[in-house]
């Protein structure tokens, strides 16, 4: 396991978004290995070690993906389920975070075996504590797969 | 028992009993009268003898008057037992002597009569004169003892009677015997004719047993009986006729009155009686004139006329009831002969046509009446017989085919047909005899074509019937010319397939705007509220990490961007769901509307907390609808209810079911703040607030979702209310009628 090994991506295009979670996830020091993709083609490219991300065909994939849906190129719903189809990814634990409210997205979404659907909370506290709970949840309570049981990409 | 009484028997022994002792009595009488007349001859000869010799004997006692003398020879006559008295007269005529001498004076004549005898009571009485060579000297008178006649005539009588008893015994022997010979025919006779007379059998006859009198006459009387035989078999025959006749007349419906050429009713049916009114009683012997019309004076005369010159005449007139109303008959009147051709009188047979008459005028008006319908429809009528010879050729079918109905009229519908049809539709007329169906309605056929006289076909839609009248078949078509029908049909068709075209843009247009709508407000959701949430965590961050670099203002203002954050966030949630709401389909299932309240009840707790509130919620029937957007209906009610109930120590709020005039409505009653009802039409509208927001939070949203939901859900939803006197909410939604009551239980929380 590398120093740079990346626990937790995070999916997210905007700014403000990315800024306020790694706030909530600094402030409970659950921000260490961090990696920040800015739309859906990113996060395939750095998943399956593509294009930019050519040089990470040894590490292992993420305890964690916090993924948005509404995401420039491809979007947050085709992202998971490439994920899910791809026997690499398909064991890593996907959490959608959205402002979005529509049913049918998240529908959708456990549709295509997501593992957790969160409404991101307007206000701010709440939203806090909730990114917290699931930094916590998944990072530490959660036990993951071993890197060696995923098949190599 | 008179003789005539008597039997033939008897009569005939009668007779020859009575002829026999006739006879004999005759033969009697006859022989004792002349043996009587004999005996008296030979006694007055005997004893003119005697007085001739006394006589003599007395001249010499008369001339000289010796009485003794004369005494004695009188006595002398006592040998002579014969006489009974003699005297003797003298010359003067005075009695001179007597004999016998003790009989009185008186016994004799007191003078002698003339000379010679004569027979008084039985008794001879002679006077002899007493002369003497001329001189008479005086008169002898002798009178005979009666007895010996007397005995003669008794011995006669006796033997008559011994003969006449003997005779009659005989005579009733033989009379009884030949008697038969006589009256038994005779009898028989009687007992065939008492047999007839008893039996009224003529068919019985007489046996003959003589070839006399008797025998011709059993011969002519059992002719006799067979004529009768034969006359009575006539006579019955004819009563038969004549009853059969008469009971015909009787029973006959028309009125069969007879009437002498005086026009006296001579008999008078039982169907007179019904027809006229008049009994028959009231008629015969009556003139028949009472029956005439006031209007026909003359009729009565005329059929007199015509029944003289004989036949039978026919007549249609009108005769009078008795109640007065006229009656229209039809008459048969004929003349009424007897066998020799002589006319007797007048029969008059009237059938009552008043009916027939009737139904005669309703057949021509309905004639009529068919005949304008006929002629004024504004399809043509065309009617056809078995040979498809035209028959009926109304106006409109002048017009359609443009041919006149006398060109029409006898023609074989063939030429109103195109020439590829004819064969057709001789196949649809003939199947459609077959088939027993009387009609066949329009536009039941197939699709026709018609051919107008000058060649231009057109289409057609027919409807025929069938109809058979005293075995002729009549077809009867009605044709519509349809050609207008089918260019407007045409255009019809056009201009709903241009329709569906409009239809199909729109409806693309339309759905492309949806689509454009769906994913506003898919951006709203995500993209409006992401900032949203942004401003709120970054006037946090700053209120919580630059607290002490801020002056107290600047805090106060991050607060309030942070409650206006916090309305939108609301306000755009309410907005979402309320387009949700709008476009979302109804998942129905059968809810129960008590769990859904429960449901809400439990997430309304926290909202509860601390306040003192009094829950009546009565049990709700279970119905179809969607229990996701339902529950946001008592979700809404009842925060409302909750949130202006607020001011109250004691909040009360109701939930029930109501069932009133067929109508059933849920309602949600508060005893909240309430409004005024002059803004309830505003209570649904979106954003339309009552009440401050420093009072009451709230988007203005929520009851509009409400009256949405309900809307979309086939109900309606009202409100009562008054200011600080609460509020009701009553809705309705489809199927709550029909729901099943549901069970009385009160649920207090």
């Amino acid at each position: 396991m590398s120093n740079n090994e990346v626990e937790l991506l995070l999916v997210e295009d905007d700014p403000n978004d990315v800024e306020l979670t790694l706030l909530a996830l600094r402030k409970h020091k659950l921000a260490n290995k961090i990696h920040v993709v800015r739309d859906g083609e990113e996060a395939l490219d750095f998943l399956f070690a593509r294009g930019a991300y050519a040089h990470r065909s040894s590490d292992g994939p993420p305890k964690v993906i916090l993924l948005d849906l509404k995401l420039p190129k491809v979007s947050g719903l085709e992202v998971l389920k490439a994920i899910k189809e791809d026997p690499r990814t398909k064991a890593v634990p996907v959490v959608v975070m959205t402002s979005s409210r529509e049913q049918r997205d998240m529908v959708e979404g456990y549709r295509l075996g997501v593992n957790s659907y969160i409404q991101k909370p307007i206000d701010f506290e709440q939203f806090q504590t909730t990114v917290r709970d699931l930094g916590y949840y998944w990072l530490v309570v959660n036990q993951s797969l071993p890197p060696e049981a995923f098949p190599p990409p | 028992m008179g003789f005539q009484a008597q039997s033939v028997k008897r009569k005939t022994m009668a007779v020859i009993m009575l002829t026999s002792v006739a006879v004999l009595l005759l033969t009697t009488a006859a022989f004792t009268v002349y043996d009587l007349v004999t005996y008296r001859q030979n006694m007055a000869r005997s004893l003119s003898g005697t007085a001739a010799i006394i006589a003599d004997h007395s001249i010499w006692a008369l001339t000289f008057r010796d009485e003794k003398d004369a005494r004695a020879t009188l006595a002398s006559l006592r040998a002579e037992r014969r006489i009974a008295a003699a005297a003797l007269y003298d010359v003067r005529g005075s009695l001179f002597v007597w004999y016998p001498a003790q009989a009185p004076v008186s016994a004799f004549p007191s003078a002698p009569g003339k000379g010679g005898y004569r027979f008084e009571r039985g008794r001879l009485i002679l006077f002899e004169p007493v002369a003497e060579g001329g001189t008479r000297l005086g008169m002898l008178y002798l009178q005979s003892d009666p007895h010996p006649l007397y005995v003669r005539l008794r011995a006669y009588g006796g033997i008559a009677l011994l003969v006449l008893f003997g005779s009659v015994l005989v005579a009733l022997a033989i009379s009884n015997a030949l008697q038969r010979q006589i009256t038994r025919p005779i009898l028989a006779l009687a007992e065939v004719a008492k047999a007839v007379s008893e039996r009224g059998d003529y068919s019985i006859r007489a046996q003959k047993v003589s070839e006399d009198e008797t025998g011709s006459l059993t011969t002519a009387f059992n002719e006799m009986l067979g004529r009768i035989e034969t006359q009575t078999e006539t006579l019955r025959q004819n009563e038969e006729t004549r009853s059969f006749l008469a009971a015909i007349v009787e029973s006959s419906d028309d009125a069969i009155v007879g009437k002498d050429f005086e026009s006296r009713v001579v008999s008078w049916n039982a169907g007179a009686e019904r027809m006229f009114g008049y009994t028959a009683a009231e008629m015969l012997g009556q003139s028949i004139t009472r029956l005439l019309s006031p209007h026909r004076p003359e009729e009565e005369a005329h059929i007199l006329e015509d029944v003289k010159r004989g036949g039978i005449r026919h007549y249609e007139t009108v005769r009078i009831g008795k109640d007065g109303q006229p009656i229209e008959v039809s008459l048969a009147v004929s003349p009424i002969k007897n066998a020799r051709g002589d006319i007797l009188g007048i029969s008059s047979i009237a059938r009552d046509i008043t009916e027939r008459r009737r139904a005669e005028r309703e057949v021509r008006e309905s004639r009529a009446r068919l005949f304008g319908v006929i002629g004024s429809a504004m399809d043509a009528i065309i009617s056809v017989d078995a040979g498809q010879r035209i028959t009926i050729f109304n106006q409109a079918a002048e017009k359609m085919f443009r041919c006149p109905a006398r060109e029409a009229l006898g023609q074989p519908l063939d030429r109103f047909i195109p020439a590829r049809f004819r064969e057709a539709h001789r196949g649809h007329v003939a199947e459609f005899g077959r088939t027993g169906a009387t009609s066949r309605a329009m536009g039941s056929l197939r699709p026709l074509s018609g051919l107008r006289t000058d060649g231009e076909e057109f289409p057609i839609e027919a409807s025929i019937s069938h109809i058979e009248v005293g075995g002729q078949q009549t077809y009867t078509v009605i044709l519509r010319d349809i050609t207008e029908r089918k260019r407007a049909e045409e255009q019809v068709l056009r201009l709903n397939a241009e329709l569906e075209q409009r239809v199909q843009e729109r409806t693309a247009e339309l759905s492309a705007a949806n689509k454009e709508l769906e994913s506003f407000t898919y951006s709203v959701a995500h993209d409006l509220r992401a900032p949203l949430r942004h401003i709120d965590a970054f006037s946090k961050i700053l209120e919580d990490d630059c607290a002490g670099a801020l002056p107290p203002q600047a805090a106060h203002y991050l607060q309030n961007i942070r409650k206006s954050t916090g309305k939108m966030s609301l306000l755009v949630d309410d907005l979402l769901n309320l387009a949700r709401v709008g476009r979302q389909e109804l998942r129905r299932q059968t809810t129960p509307l008590s769990g859904l309240v429960n449901e809400v009840l439990a997430d309304l707790q926290d909202e509860t907390a601390g306040r003192t509130l009094e829950w009546h919620i009565e049990p709700l029937p279970a119905i179809e609808c969607d229990p996701g957007l339902m529950k946001q209906v008592f979700a809404n009610l009842l925060s409302n209810a909750v949130k202006y109930t607020r001011p109250r120590p004691v909040a009360v709020i109701e939930v029930g079911y109501r069932k009133q005039n067929g109508n059933s409505a849920v309602y949600v009653r508060d005893n909240g703040v309430g409004f005024n009802m002059k803004y309830a039409d505003k209570l649904f509208g979106v954003f339309q607030r009552f009440h401050r927001s420093e009072e009451f939070e709230g988007t203005g949203v929520g009851l509009a979702t409400v009256d949405r939901i309900v809307r979309k859900h086939g109900g309606h939803i009202w409100a009562e209310a008054a200011v600080d006197k609460g509020a009701t909410f009553y809705f309705t939604i489809a199927g709550l009628e029909q729901a099943p009551e549901p069970e009385q239980e009160h649920m207090a929380i």
